[in-house]
């Protein structure tokens, strides 16, 4: 019960499993003691409950870094077979089966 | 300049058209039509949500850049195997988990100790912090300024086992429930309660052990 307790406080609950712990809670005054100690218990982790800023254009940079990444993969496989998103792995698969066949 | 604008006002119209979209239809665009501009609103998307969740896990600002792009980067190659029905956000977290597991064992960028020396079993029951359950005092680093507080606790997090951490971020800071993280952990639901409920109690204990001394 302590664990669901715990999901109940950080709200790690489904709808259905919130509701059953709000009615031990009603019924169960020793459950609503130990619901203050695992508050207690949690409390260190809003310490530092601040958000976090991604450094800048870390997303365009990312994006600029697939791209490149997309456009050596067509330059080594310049196949139409292969889709625009396909990867070196299933270029190299392609390559090999395609060898395998008798032209 | 002209033309400048226009392609800015053409790139605008085109992300207002994606921003509209659920993630699973961004990841079917991409793998279905290699449509661009629908992964990029996804890695926008994710962003700061992404990048938040790795700079806690690792602790660090410049493994954690490295981790968000290694993650976009198997987005990229590994969208062909993403189940359909599955949601996007859980394998994106199992991704992004995995990537920042490889990067800290690959590169040994952190300490390999645990807050609990002589035990760094993941899965105990911490059945000797029990004594922290019955206290009735506020937890024992209360007396902590704010700024000395949230250091210790970020560097607590960090020195949790690499599982722990996973769970307490998830849930935690990344506000996923229980259900979820053990979607993205791919373990059993117990399992990733019994981690959170671990990862707690030895947190506790180190800021008993720290007020100690």
């Amino acid at each position: 019960m302590r664990e669901e307790l715990l999901g109940y406080v950080l709200g790690a609950l489904e709808p259905e499993e919130e509701r059953v712990v709000e009615n031990r809670l009603e019924a169960e005054p020793e459950l609503r003691n130990e619901l203050e100690t695992v508050r207690r218990l949690v409390k260190p982790l809003t310490w530092d409950d601040v958000a976090i800023e991604p450094p800048a254009a870390l997303a365009d940079r990312t994006c600029e870094l697939i791209e490149e990444r997309h456009a050596e993969e067509a330059a080594t496989f310049p196949s139409p077979l292969l889709g625009p998103h396909w990867g070196t792995a299933e270029a190299f698969s392609f390559v090999g089966l395609a060898a395998m066949l008798p032209w | 300049m002209n033309a400048t604008l226009s392609l800015r006002n053409v790139s605008a119209a085109s992300n207002s058209v994606w921003s509209d979209r659920s993630d699973e239809e961004l990841v079917a665009a991409y793998r279905e039509r290699g449509d661009r501009p629908a992964f990029d609103e996804l890695v926008h998307r994710y962003e700061r949500e992404l990048y938040s969740y790795l700079r806690r896990f690792l602790g660090n600002a410049t493994a954690a850049e490295d981790a968000f792009q290694a993650t976009f980067l198997q987005v990229h190659l590994k969208c062909e195997q993403f189940e359909a029905g599955r949601k996007v956000r859980p394998w994106l977290y199992t991704i992004a988990t995995n990537q920042a597991i490889d990067l800290q064992r690959r590169g040994k960028r952190h300490k390999l100790l645990s807050l609990d020396r002589r035990d760094a079993s993941v899965d105990d029951n911490a059945g000797t912090l029990s004594n922290l359950l019955k206290s009735k005092e506020d937890a024992p680093m209360a007396s902590m300024e704010s700024d000395e507080a949230q250091r210790w606790v970020r560097g607590a997090v960090a020195e949790l086992p690499e599982q722990l951490r996973a769970a307490v971020n998830l849930i935690y800071y990344q506000g996923l429930k229980y259900r979820e993280a053990a979607d993205v952990l791919q373990v059993p639901v117990g399992t990733v309660k019994s981690r959170l409920h671990t990862a707690v109690l030895k947190l506790n204990e180190a800021g008993q052990a720290a007020h100690m001394s």
